[in-house]
């Protein structure tokens, strides 16, 4: 089980190296039924690093995350605020500390991610655009590394 | 030819054993220093993990709790200070909690006075009042953020944290808001697997008041029960573990939490058992390998021995002495086929030079055969002729022993003889005596008689004397009365004694005439009685004579009766000694003949062996002939 759990973590890599060279762009997907259609670079910013905390129907935002270094992740949250993920997970922690904003969720792939924006009203992520699809909406496109 | 593979399995198990025990010593004692440096680092490695593991939660998660948490916000509120002064601000306390606790994480507030009553809730049922000298509510009114620690809360366990608040007029109270724990443990996740403090191998849990608090394996984990102290590591059934405590105050948040490292004794130890098992599958090809070298080895010693073995069977079976035993080698091996090789040169002459000696030993046994035959009938003859003599010396004993009873009843007839010849011998010496002393008393008697004659004349002259006295007397006697009528009256008395004298001499006459009439008649009488014993002292000398005559013929007899008994004496002796010599006759006569009766069994013994050795050659000369030479 451990050589075939490794295997496929090695292949799960390779995928996203593979993707990640033919086109790795991450994205800012939301729930579908979210107001906004499209963000601007500071809009983004301050979504992800919680200084926006609700949505204009006054839905409280969610930041769902992937567990673990998703490079993708780590590349989109630079892209997008200039900073590393465990960055932006401290300044989400000082929020949910001070009672402001709700914990973010974390999901083991992108595609769990990307399901709970799908199932969460309110929720954001940042994933690779190829691991969005027609159950979540498109925000923001921020530039790839390559 | 099954030794063959039997010797080769033997040398293989051997040299298996030879390869395989130093390396199990080896692996062994490997394993034992191994295992004591791998728990070592392995104890230094978890304790460093444990105290990472605190600084991570109390970096990452407890001091951001502490420093942004809600509760500086509110105290600050004027909702809060109103709440203070009556039942409207009361109501607006109420409701502003209400409103900031409906988040995931701050799930339920309340506002005491100084005194621990409650003023405020975010619901009515969070109401309660407060133990006012608690410590964790003294540290609040104090200033400082107080944690009571992992408290019942609206959702389940929660972290209970408070703060003092100022009221509008001055007085001052504690507000005290539950963190949801849950929603606080899912955010420990994060910094941990950012670290790589987790593994397969190693997971995490914090536990405070005997309540797992999180664990990075899952909510149902068991209760790691760590020691006491700042950090240390111990072992919990088949896991080890290692503990760290940051270093906060009672009241601080996270206060009294323990971190606690576990990983399971089996993946610990994983290296070394991967160790062990390559050690073990190095010394099975070790052993294997040796083995069969071994085998091989013993193949190749074996053959030669083989076919030596194949020489020697065929040598039993068939006596086949004529086979060439190849030397090819020039070992041990080689040396053993050489001289067996000699050993069957030798072998052939055996059968040869024995036949003969098989031959000259049967003539031999034929020979010792027939003598022994004519000896046994010429023994025998003798042990009959033995028989007889036995009888004969039986018979001869026997009269002798009659013999000397004889001999011996003489002896006792002459003894007797002899006694009463002693006896008859001493009487007559007795009698002689006897007739001595009588003949010495009639000498006596007869010496007296003729004294008696002599006194007897003596006194006739004594009496002669006295008559002639009193003659005299009468004279005198006569003349004195002549006197006395002669001097008339005066001569009277005189002449009456004169008259008695003469009386007197004339009795005196008379008497000495009877002494003298008695003195002759004793005289004859004395002549008479000397004439008797003179005649019986001649008799008695002549019985004297004729006693002699038989004491002497009885002393003859007594001596001729002693010779006798002597000479029966010497017979008797002589029959006893003959007797004796019998005996000792017969006693030979019988030794002989057992001696003889011995000597008939160990001829019989001897012609038993004789033929013993007579089948003995035949067999060996049996075995000869399967030889071929």
């Amino acid at each position: 089980m451990a050589v075939l759990g490794s295997g496929a973590r090695i292949l799960l890599a390779a995928s996203i190296l593979l993707s990640l060279s033919a086109s790795a762009e991450p994205v800012i997907v939301v729930h579908p039924s979210c107001p906004v259609t499209r963000l601007d670079r500071d809009e983004a910013r301050r979504l992800l690093l919680g200084a926006d905390l609700s949505w204009s129907n006054g839905d409280a935002t969610q930041l769902v995350e992937i567990r673990g270094d998703d490079p993708v992740v780590t590349a989109g949250y630079q892209a997008i605020a200039r900073k590393t993920p465990s960055q932006i997970r401290a300044e989400w922690n000082r929020l949910v500390f001070a009672g402001r904003a709700n914990p973010p969720l974390r999901f083991g792939t992108a595609a769990e991610a990307r399901a709970a924006v799908g199932r969460l009203p309110g929720a954001f992520a940042v994933i690779d655009s190829s691991a969005a699809d027609t159950s979540v909406k498109i925000v923001f496109r921020a530039p790839g590394p390559g | 030819m099954s030794r063959k593979p039997r010797l080769a399995t033997r040398l293989a198990v051997g040299a298996a054993l030879i390869a395989l025990v130093p390396l199990i010593a080896l692996a062994a004692t490997f394993t034992l220093l191994a295992e004591g440096a791998i728990r070592k680092q392995l104890d230094v490695a978890l304790i460093a993990r444990a105290q990472n593991f605190a600084g991570l939660v109390q970096s990452s998660i407890l001091e951001p709790l502490s420093r942004y948490n809600a509760l500086s916000g509110w105290a600050s509120d004027p909702q809060i200070a109103g709440a203070f002064v009556g039942p409207k601000g009361r109501d607006g306390c109420n409701r502003f909690l209400a409103t900031a606790t409906r988040g995931r994480v701050v799930v339920g507030a309340q506002l005491f006075d100084a005194t621990g009553r409650p003023i405020c809730a975010s619901a009515p049922e969070l109401a309660a009042p407060a133990q006012a000298g608690a410590p964790w509510f003294r540290a609040a009114l104090e200033g400082t953020l107080a944690s009571e620690g992992i408290v019942p809360g609206p959702r389940g366990p929660a972290l209970s944290l408070a703060l003092a608040a100022k009221a509008a007029d001055g007085s001052s109270g504690v507000l005290r808001a539950w963190y949801d724990w849950s929603a606080i443990a899912q955010l420990i996740e994060a910094p941990i697997s950012q670290a790589r403090l987790t593994d397969d191998e190693v997971q995490l849990q914090i536990s405070a008041g005997g309540r797992v608090l999180y664990d990075s394996s899952g909510k149902d984990a068991l209760l790691l029960t760590p020691g006491s102290g700042a950090r240390g590591r111990g072992e919990s059934g088949e896991l080890l573990i290692a503990w760290a405590r940051n270093d906060t105050g009672a009241t601080d948040p996270g206060g009294g939490f323990a971190y606690v490292c576990r990983v399971p004794r089996p993946v610990a130890f994983a290296s070394l058992r991967k160790l062990l098992i390559t050690v073990a599958l190095v010394a099975v090809v070790a052993a294997v390998l040796a083995a069969l070298a071994a085998w091989l080895l013993s193949q190749r010693m074996v053959r030669p021995l083989d076919a030596l073995g194949a020489a020697v069977e065929r040598i039993v079976r068939d006596g086949d002495l004529t086979q060439q035993i190849e030397v090819s080698r020039h070992d041990e091996i080689g040396r053993l086929a050489a001289s067996f090789a000699q050993l069957v040169t030798k072998l052939r002459e055996v059968p040869r030079s024995l036949r003969e000696s098989v031959l000259a030993l049967s003539e031999e046994v034929a020979r010792l055969d027939r003598a022994a035959r004519d000896q046994n009938e010429r023994v025998t003859r003798q042990a009959a002729a033995l028989q007889e003599a036995q009888v004969t010396a039986q018979e001869i004993r026997q009269t002798s022993l009659m013999a000397a009873e004889k001999a011996n009843a003489v002896l006792g007839a002459a003894q007797r003889a002899d006694d009463v010849g002693r006896a008859g011998q001493d009487a007559v010496s007795q009698s002689l005596g006897e007739l001595e002393q009588i003949l010495g008393h009639v000498d006596a008697i007869s010496r007296t008689m003729s004294e008696l004659g002599e006194s007897t004349s003596r006194i006739a002259g004594i009496a002669g004397v006295v008559k002639d006295l009193a003659d005299q007397s009468n004279m005198l006697a006569l003349n004195a009365a002549i006197e006395a009528v002669r001097s008339g009256e005066h001569g009277r008395g005189f002449a009456v004694v004169a008259r008695e004298i003469r009386s007197l001499a004339d009795q005196s006459v008379q008497a000495t005439q009877r002494v003298q009439e008695n003195l002759d008649g004793i005289r004859t009488n004395a002549a008479r009685a000397a004439a008797i014993t003179e005649e019986g002292s001649r008799g008695i000398n002549a019985n004297l004579a004729r006693m002699r005559n038989s004491g002497d013929s009885l002393r003859e007899l007594g001596s001729i009766s002693r010779d006798n008994a002597r000479a029966v004496r010497e017979i008797a002796a002589a029959v006893g000694q003959q007797n004796a010599g019998i005996d000792q006759v017969f006693s030979a006569v019988r030794d002989l003949s057992s001696s003889m009766s011995e000597l008939v069994q160990l001829i019989e013994q001897s012609a038993e062996s004789v033929r013993e050795v007579g089948s003995v050659s035949a067999r060996i000369d049996g075995i000869v002939n399967r030889f071929r030479v």
